[in-house]
């Protein structure tokens, strides 16, 4: 398939209906982005995870316009693409050889469509009706289009939480699913510290600087139990657990948009040698590369080579987790210090 | 002529090589005087040159099989690739190798390549969407 005769059909039939769009600005690192959603309660659900970034006073133009709709705002219901299998790798990466300028992002067992014109900067979200919204995508809304667009820039999204002590000490906290990323960062934002992510985070590799994106935080019932009991109450989705992991929004979060790095700390699941211990920097690549390369398909080198840069710049530090959260946060404590 | 594949993104750090194959998921690190030698690629001759870095080195019997190994390895694995002519771009690495480990060894992370590999193609209905399949849609939510 030409994939991009199917984004121009759909654009053709998106643009038809402006009119009944509602516009809000929400700034992304240092730029701003036109999100266009075409029904209210569509809007409620993926602004939830950014509506601290939203904008009444953008300094500058928007380099990005995001078009959010349902099919029920076309004139006709949106087929699906035919894409040839070979070329669609499970994680939604369709290698479109037939143009650098439109990507697409389609897994085919969702509902769900992202579109991108690469040229234009104008990207596309499709879903075929509010119930069709997978659990986790409101969590990291548009984080796909926001990986595109990123592409001709500095930026680059990481899987990494992120947490500072005064804005002067600042450390992601990269790590595969399961490895304590969100228990950290969400222990140490219980005790006092900035959060700036647990899940998804803006990096711009040339200033070495890391940007808010979500409020939102998601974990494992197991792990709420043992180490977050007070934000049991706190989740959303209760009554979802068995299927869905916990997600919490993060409340009262302070605008954050840019922090300098300090350094990389990778958290660690340990039964002993507890402590923050400088590590090789292959390790730190190794934790960030795949992860977000996996959930980020396209243009893997790209971003590749982004994630190398972040990693050369910054020290990088392997963080064995004691199983108690005083003793976690005292030993983040006094390593900011020490710093 | 022996070159690192050019789909493959390889980058050192402190003196050791990560590689990664970005369409299959797997990613590997590689320490040691491998790594020494490795970073003489591009180059014709294999046995030849593996002679002449043992000489140069003063590297031992054992050391010789590991890297020989390692070297079969990334053959098997398509890292490094044989190719007629010599390639336009080449990488260059600047080797502290009185900082590297002092025997060879090729890791291999393999974390995320099931995901990357699975078959995602399935039945579709007749306004040509995909009938849902219910293992698939937990897959995500990272």
């Amino acid at each position: 398939m030409v994939i991009k005769e199917y984004f121009e059909d759909v654009y053709n039939r998106v643009i038809d209906q402006k009119d009944n769009y509602e516009k809000t600005t929400v700034a992304v690192g240092e730029h701003f982005a036109d999100i266009y959603t075409s029904d209210s309660a569509l809007k409620r659900v993926f602004f939830y995870s950014i509506a601290h970034l939203i904008t009444y006073n953008a300094l500058t133009l928007s380099s990005l316009t995001i078009y959010c709709i349902t099919d029920d705002i076309l004139e006709e219901r949106l087929k699906a693409p035919t894409l040839c299998a070979d070329e669609l790798s499970l994680n939604g990466n369709y290698n479109n050889s037939d143009s650098d300028r439109y990507f697409i992002f389609y897994q085919p067992w969702l509902h769900q469509i992202y579109l991108y014109d690469s040229l234009h900067n104008i990207a596309i979200y499709w879903v075929k009706g509010i119930n069709n919204i997978p659990w986790w995508e409101p969590t990291f809304s548009f984080r796909i289009i926001f990986h595109w667009w990123s592409l001709k820039t500095p930026y680059q999204l990481i899987h990494s939480g992120a947490i500072s002590k005064d804005g002067n000490k600042t450390f992601l906290f990269p790590a595969p699913s399961g490895s304590g990323k969100s228990t950290t960062t969400l222990q140490l934002w219980l005790s006092g510290f900035l959060y700036l992510g647990d899940d998804y985070i803006m990096i711009d590799v040339d200033k070495n600087i890391v940007y808010q994106l979500y409020s939102t935080a998601k974990v494992e019932t197991i792990t709420l139990e043992k180490f977050l009991p007070e934000l049991k109450e706190k989740i959303i989705n209760k009554n979802k657990l068995q299927e869905q992991k916990g997600i919490l929004h993060i409340e009262n979060l302070q605008k954050i948009y840019a922090l300098p790095i300090s350094g990389i700390i990778m958290p660690n699941i340990s039964s002993g040698n507890y402590g923050i211990f400088e590590c090789n920097k292959s390790a730190a690549q190794l934790a960030i590369a795949p992860t977000t390369l996996h959930h980020l398909p396209h243009n893997r080198d790209t971003s590749f080579r982004k994630i190398t840069k972040l990693v050369q710049t910054n020290k990088t530090y392997i963080w064995n987790l004691p199983p108690l959260r005083d003793t976690l946060v005292n030993q983040f404590s006094q390593f900011q210090v020490n710093e | 002529m022996f070159y690192w594949k050019k789909s493959i993104a390889i980058e050192l750090f402190d003196n050791e090589f990560l590689l990664a194959n970005l369409d299959t998921g797997l990613y590997y690190t590689l320490k040691g005087p491998a790594v020494a030698f490795l970073s003489n690629l591009p180059f014709e001759d294999f046995d030849k040159e593996l002679g002449n870095f043992i000489e140069k080195n003063d590297t031992s019997k054992d050391e010789k099989l590991l890297i020989s190994n390692i070297w079969l390895e990334l053959i098997e694995q398509a890292l490094i690739a044989d190719y007629p002519s010599r390639p336009l771009n080449t990488h260059s690495f600047l080797i502290d190798e009185t900082k590297i480990a002092h025997h060879s060894n090729l890791t291999t992370y393999a974390d995320m390549k099931d995901l990357l590999l699975l078959d995602p193609i399935h039945e579709v209905d007749t306004e040509g969407w995909p009938k849902t399949n219910e293992t698939s849609s937990a897959k995500d939510g990272n």
